[in-house]
């Protein structure tokens, strides 16, 4: 396993951008962003119509 | 912002104090100590920053860290989901409606996502914004039963179990009649334990058992018959104390005589089923005090039943009769009552509402009686008796509802357009003014986020219904129509 201070620092730095929504690529490991997904209505199984709120969400897509 | 592979080198070069192909390196030693425990254990968790998994097919996934995704979410942290319409009746109509709108992926993150927004509604609800705040009153309403801050429509499964669970009253009393029937069936089991036979069953126990032990010693063959017989008082001659009457009764039932004797010779040869006992048996002489015992126990039998009959009637007619007395007194003393109460009685509404307005003018000595609520409640009584939908329509559009106009009064339970989010407050309440001056209603409140940190929100508009809101966004410039969120006002 990689120091830990290393992997902090690494940890820090990635937390950093995303909450800046920013969109960080590490090669061999993938993309990590934010995306926004808006409020949208959906109807639960009881038939009740939510509408949920927005949200910004990390997404990771992996390297192929 | 993007940030490349060589830029983030760059980054943490900075960071750890090293050159950036050490730091390269570093990096690069990372991804594969993650890439390998991820492969070993299935999941490598990295602090501050979250989980990766090897999914099904074989790929990597990656769960935020909850705070983190949190501190990105900043915006919309708090938010509750808003139920727009009630469950329906028919379940399965709403199961189609929902596999027709959402499909199964969107459903799993958006539970993700509810569950998270729930967690942070739940933090925000412990912090207070000193004007409506919107976020902290729908967490308010959150909890693990009502996720979704909305008391009123909880489905009816969830409300029947909780019925259920609180109503333990319920479950206890069924559980009460058991123990009480239990003793019940082990005193019917005794009482079937000790029942030695039908003859036990007559009301007159004791002479019973003395008599049964006095035949089984006297006359162990015809006991049985006669036994019967000594409970047919009605059969029975006077009393046979003085043996002296008793040639004189014989000659009289003759006829029967015969017969019977002869019946008794059939019974014994078994011509019939069941013996049949005659008068004549019963007026055999047959001697001794045990007979005299025996009808003395009938006479008194044949005492009994009658003065028990006149005793019942007797308590009857008394209830009877008082009863009707105190009810008859209970109607007399009515009338007083009614003069002193001046509440008409119940009637129809327009007679209701008739009787109220002629009531409040009279200057009769009862409307002292009344007391001042009741004639406070009169006219509002009337008042809803005689409200005709349109004034429920004007009361509506009195109602400060709408995108635009003065913000005069905060409607709880109505929903309002949020166009700002924003760190600063200074700012927010610049961005508040500024669409105050295009004329919408606008509002700023504060909320505090589970971090610790505060956000400051700008609303527009209020309104009734999500789907007004909705309509009204459309009415909105951008950017706000393609970047706002709409929550209710709790």
């Amino acid at each position: 396993m990689t120091d830990k201070n290393t992997e902090s620092e690494i940890a820090t730095i990635l937390a950093a951008q995303l909450k800046e929504h920013g969109r960080i690529q590490i090669n061999g490991l993938g993309t990590f962003s934010v995306e926004h997904r808006k409020q949208e209505q959906h109807q639960e199984k009881d038939g009740r119509i939510i509408m949920k709120p927005p949200a910004d969400l990390i997404v990771f897509t992996p390297e192929k | 912002m993007k940030l490349n592979h060589e830029e983030f080198v760059a980054l943490l070069a900075r960071a750890l104090e090293l050159d950036e192909k050490e730091a390269s390196e570093a990096l690069n030693t990372w991804v594969d100590a993650v890439t390998r425990e991820m492969e070993e254990n299935g999941s490598c968790e990295v602090e501050v920053l979250g989980t990766f998994r090897k999914a099904e097919d074989g790929s990597m996934e990656f769960s935020p860290n909850d705070i983190l995704a949190l501190e990105v979410n900043y915006k919309f942290a708090g938010l509750s989901p808003i139920e727009v319409s009630p469950p329906t009746s028919d379940p399965d109509t709403a199961t189609g409606g929902a596999e027709d709108k959402t499909p199964t992926e969107a459903d799993a993150t958006e539970k993700d996502e509810d569950e998270r927004e729930e967690a942070e509604a739940d933090n925000e609800a412990d912090t207070a914004g000193e004007k409506r705040t919107p976020e902290e009153e729908s967490a308010d309403a959150d909890s693990s039963d009502d996720p979704f801050g909305i008391d009123g429509y909880r489905p009816s499964g969830e409300q029947d179990e909780e019925e259920y669970d609180e109503d333990g009253q319920v479950d206890d009393h069924p559980e009460e009649p058991d123990e009480e029937l239990e003793p019940g069936t082990e005193r019917d089991r005794q009482r079937r334990e000790e029942d030695p036979g039908p003859e036990q069953q007559d009301p007159d126990l004791e002479s019973t058992e003395e008599w049964d032990e006095r035949r089984e010693d006297e006359e162990p063959v015809v006991g049985e018959d006669e036994a019967k017989s000594e409970w047919e008082p009605d059969y029975e001659p006077e009393p046979e104390d003085e043996p002296d009457y008793e040639p004189e009764r014989e000659p009289e039932p003759e006829p029967e005589l015969a017969d019977s004797e002869q019946g008794e010779e059939q019974d014994r040869s078994g011509s019939y089923g069941m013996p049949k006992l005659s008068l004549s048996q019963k007026l055999k002489p047959r001697g001794g005090a045990s007979k005299n015992r025996r009808r003395s126990v009938s006479d008194k039998i044949a005492w009994l039943i009658p003065i028990a009959a006149l005793l019942i009637v007797a308590v009857l007619l008394f209830f009877h009769f008082d009863g009707l007395r105190l009810s008859r007194t209970h109607i007399d003393d009515q009338p007083v009552v009614r003069q002193e109460m001046p509440v008409p009685a119940p009637r129809d509404d327009r007679e209701q509402e008739e009787a109220v307005q002629e009531f409040v003018p009279s200057p009769d000595p009862v409307e002292d009686v009344v007391p001042p609520p009741d004639m406070d409640l009169a006219p509002e009584r009337v008042d809803d008796v005689g409200a005709e939908p349109a004034d429920d329509l004007i009361r509506d559009m009195a109602l400060p509802y709408g995108l635009k106009g003065p913000e005069d009064e905060v409607l709880i339970g109505s929903y309002t357009i949020v166009v700002h989010s924003l760190r600063n407050e200074r700012k927010s309440e610049i961005e508040k003014q500024r669409l105050e001056a295009q004329g919408f209603k606008a509002t700023q409140w504060s909320a505090v986020l589970p971090s610790g940190n505060t956000t400051y929100r700008v609303g527009i508009g209020q309104f009734q219904s999500v789907s007004d809101a909705e309509r009204a966004v459309e009415e909105l410039p951008e950017p706000f129509r393609s970047n706002n969120f709409i929550i209710r006002i709790r």
